[in-house]
């Protein structure tokens, strides 16, 4: 008999040959030691090859398929649970959009209404001198949050109904809105933290203002509840979202980044939550996904939130040790470690159109 | 229990491992296994479940790699997923076991399409007849295959991991 080729040795290994042609290779290998030694080093490359397709199993942000994990979909999103096509969205929001106008309508002929059927959160800003004292003023955040769509109905109601809201300035009645609809607040308070962040570098380090009062700007909204909504990670994911650059901290006595770091490399969250929202969101987040990192191939290997203000990425170059870095929103410097290795990098936002 | 539920309780876990071993990307494995079985429901009697849905869910993959090209050359962006739900952060990797898996992910990339899918359909437990449908291949073949795509993936990995410590003791020696 021939030497066994390397093709039959992992079939018989992998337990695929007839049982006739199995009996004759497993003679073979007994008798020849040339092939015995191929069988045992096919035996080592398997175990090999078994052992690094597991390492792929080591990614990042959920559940692994495997035994012993729950069952339920890591990835399902608060819209796929509730099982909502586009289709089913657009015919509710038509419907929630009907009933609001009637209630509307209905309430505008009875201005005193106000105070009954709505309860509405009032500005934290003083009103002014002239104007009378809002119908309640409370900041109780463990009320129910009055739904968005009433919202705008009172926020009509409250700049109309009222001769003092003629004589609003624009931040005020700005402040009414954030009052009166805390959810959108927190969504324009994030917003304006992304602004600060996608400013460009030179901008950042001297109009940035400090994380602290980013953090502030987010609790002043109710945004930072006892408990991060899902919703609230959602937004505060995509604070992080967007292309950045890096550099090296002078002030910290360095003048290059550390190994394994680039000097530019793109966030993207194009998530299952993010898809149903908006499609144009997730096309611009997989546009972001195609990193432009520079010639030494870091990849963002994970990144994640630390809290609602930080986030953490993990890059891997090769030939490089894993860096992590410590984003912080508002911020413009940034701390990479990687092993004992602690560094203080610049950090800002640059544009994801080459 | 219907169709669909037996064959989501059978084959949904393995088949979204496979993916996400050939993807490097969970969501997008997620959403490959979903329309496989929503296929499967539509195609009625299937003679052999497992070599027809893996054979699906891989050219799924194969079309939307063909119509975004650019996709598939960034697989390796691992996102964090938020629980909707739940506020605690999912286990972050260790360094060690990040770059392990960066270099694997490397190294599975650097295989023939046809070898990656016959290796990842065998570390799922599909047998040689089961491979040989799924990528229409002969029986007789797929261990000459197997055999290659193993050799040349622990092949790559080796290479990968001595390049990534010579640059490593490179970098240490120019520290010091």
């Amino acid at each position: 008999m021939q030497h066994l080729d390397e093709g039959t040795i992992h079939a018989w290994l992998d337990g695929a040959l007839p049982a006739s042609e199995a009996e004759q290779v497993a003679k073979h290998a007994t008798e020849c030691a040339t092939c015995a030694a191929a069988v045992a080093e096919a035996r080592g490359i398997i175990a090999g090859s078994a052992r690094i397709v597991s390492a792929l199993d080591d990614v990042p942000g959920g559940v692994i398929p495997g035994a012993g994990r729950t069952p339920q979909r890591k990835g399902a999103s608060m819209w796929q649970r509730l099982r909502l096509t586009p289709g089913r969205a657009a015919l509710a929001a038509t419907l929630l959009l009907a009933v609001s106008t009637t209630l509307t309508l209905r309430s505008s002929s009875s201005p005193s209404s106000v105070d009954t059927t709505v309860s509405v959160a009032m500005p934290r800003a003083a009103p002014p001198a002239a104007a009378p004292a809002p119908p309640s003023v409370t900041m109780d955040s463990t009320k129910p949050r009055t739904p968005p769509i009433v919202n705008a109905a009172a926020q009509r109601k409250a700049s109309v109904g009222t001769p003092a809201s003629q004589t609003q300035t624009v931040a005020e009645r700005r402040d009414v809105a954030d009052a009166i609809a805390p959810r959108d607040t927190a969504r324009r308070e994030l917003a304006k933290t992304r602004a600060v962040l996608q400013e460009p570098a030179a901008g950042a380090s001297a109009n940035a203002p400090p994380a602290a009062s980013v953090a502030a700007a987010l609790v002043r909204g109710n945004v930072v509840a006892a408990k991060v909504s899902a919703d609230q990670r959602i937004d505060s994911a995509s604070t992080f979202e967007g292309c950045y650059r890096l550099s090296a901290d002078s002030s910290s006595g360095s003048t290059q980044l550390p190994p394994g770091l680039p000097t530019s490399f793109a966030l993207s969250r194009p998530s299952a939550e993010l898809r149903p929202m908006d499609s144009r969101r997730e096309l611009a987040a997989r546009r972001a996904a195609n990193l432009r990192a520079d010639s030494v191939a870091a990849v963002v290997m994970n990144w994640q939130l630390r809290s609602t203000t930080q986030a953490s990425v993990t890059f891997s170059a090769s030939g490089a040790r894993p860096v992590s870095l410590l984003l912080t929103a508002g911020s413009s410097q940034g701390v990479a470690s990687s092993g004992d290795l602690t560094m203080k990098v610049l950090v800002s936002r640059a544009s994801c159109h080459p | 229990m219907t169709d669909l539920d037996r064959l989501f309780r059978e084959y949904h876990q393995p088949l979204v491992r496979y993916l996400t071993r050939r993807l490097g990307d969970r969501d997008w494995a997620e959403e490959v296994a979903q329309e496989t079985f929503l296929r499967a429901v539509r195609q009625g009697a299937i003679v052999s479940e497992r070599s027809w849905l893996f054979a699906v869910a891989t050219n799924l993959i194969r079309d939307e790699a063909r119509r975004d090209a650019r996709r598939r050359k960034h697989l390796e962006l691992l996102r964090e997923q938020a629980r909707a739900e739940e506020v605690v952060e999912p286990e972050p990797l260790t360094l060690e076991r990040a770059e392990e898996a960066a270099i694997a992910r490397r190294a599975i990339e650097m295989l023939s399409e046809r070898d990656r899918e016959a290796l990842l359909m065998k570390e799922e437990g599909l047998d040689y007849n089961e491979i040989a449908a799924a990528l229409e291949l002969s029986v007789a073949s797929v261990g000459t295959t197997l055999a290659r795509a193993r050799r040349r993936l622990v092949e790559a990995y080796e290479s990968l991991q001595e390049n990534a410590a010579h640059k490593e003791g490179r970098g240490s020696h120019a520290a010091s």
